[in-house]
């Protein structure tokens, strides 16, 4: 089997579902390129400065956003994109969920392809509105940019 | 493969004893190589800061459990109870699908434990399931500065 799977719980207390019908979330992917060179922190993509300012991007002097895609998507359903490193991503909207404190929170599964090859499936749960970087480098060296992942959705109140 | 993925780790971690180094030496191939390549590429790309908070941690419990629930639809995964975590704290599930490793795919999972900094960014974010082939991830999880919210990030690594 060529796939390795771990699993890990990062908070012990999980939200509670909301009891309301499942609302649909307006999901907004960002597809961000970040260089060594300079360049800095593209404007639009101010949701994600507090991620870029801070280690393991620091390492990374230019974000420049390639393109954002925003879909509305019922329960259960999936939106894909083509990345530019010849990848596919499929993000799939699973529920939403009411925390304790009344925080809206969206469950997301995001699966990335490269041809037949799943090179990554995961499924988390966020705040909603709030980004979940996901990095995606091809080789550590001081010249190879990497593409990042912002994945973030809101429920319409 | 001949060399065994504790005394491959342990090699890379600089454990080993001089008589062990030198016969792991001796017995590296080209998937223990790549196996190396893979662990420095994800070292390098951890912060120092994170990685000295990350000290004294043990999830190897909840990571444990969380394995055990998911294993009816889970692809073989070698036991994380029986890697217990070492100086640096970390946690790591390393695939003995030997594709994988002919394919310089080796995959490896690091959970960290939440640490305090000022000012981060705040998403909340839980990572439930994580299932990659042929490339490495990496979970960073840094606490706000109150201790009450997190900032997740998903940072995996290609193979070339």
């Amino acid at each position: 089997m060529k796939r390795l799977v771990v699993v890990g719980l990062l908070a012990l207390a999980l939200p509670a579902r909301a009891d309301a019908p499942t609302p649909t979330a307006r999901c907004t992917l960002r597809i961000i390129e970040a260089r060594h060179d300079g360049g800095g922190i593209d404007p639009q993509i101010v949701s994600l400065k507090p991620f870029f300012e801070r280690e393991p991007f620091d390492d990374w002097k230019s974000f420049k956003l390639l393109k954002t895609k925003t879909t509305l998507l019922a329960p259960h359903a999936s939106d894909t994109e083509a990345l530019p490193n010849a990848h596919t991503a499929t993000l799939t909207y699973v529920e939403h969920l009411l925390g304790p404190d009344g925080k809206h929170r969206v469950k997301l599964q995001l699966e990335i392809l490269h041809g037949a090859r799943k090179d990554l499936n995961t499924v988390f749960t966020l705040d909603e509105g709030k980004p979940l970087p996901v990095a995606l480098q091809k080789k550590q060296t001081a010249a190879t940019e990497m593409l990042i992942l912002g994945i973030s959705c809101e429920i319409p109140h | 493969m001949s060399v065994s993925d504790e005394e491959l780790q342990r090699y890379f971690d600089g454990e080993l004893d001089d008589a062990t180094r030198r016969r792991v030496e001796g017995a590296l191939d080209d998937d223990d190589r790549a196996r190396l390549d893979a662990l420095a590429e994800v070292r390098a790309a951890l912060s120092n800061a994170l990685l000295g908070e990350a000290a004294a941690i043990d999830l190897t419990g909840a990571v444990g459990e969380a394995i055990a629930r998911d294993a009816e639809r889970a692809a073989p995964v070698i036991p994380l109870a029986a890697r217990r975590p070492r100086r640096r704290g970390m946690v790591m599930g390393l695939s003995t699908g030997a594709g994988l490793l002919v394919a310089a795919a080796a995959a490896f999972l690091f959970l960290f434990r939440p640490v305090a900094v000022p000012g981060a960014p705040i998403n909340n974010a839980e990572i439930e399931s994580l299932e990659v082939d042929g490339l490495s991830a990496t979970v960073l999880s840094v606490d706000s500065h109150s201790g009450t919210e997190n900032a997740t990030i998903l940072f995996a690594m290609e193979d070339d």
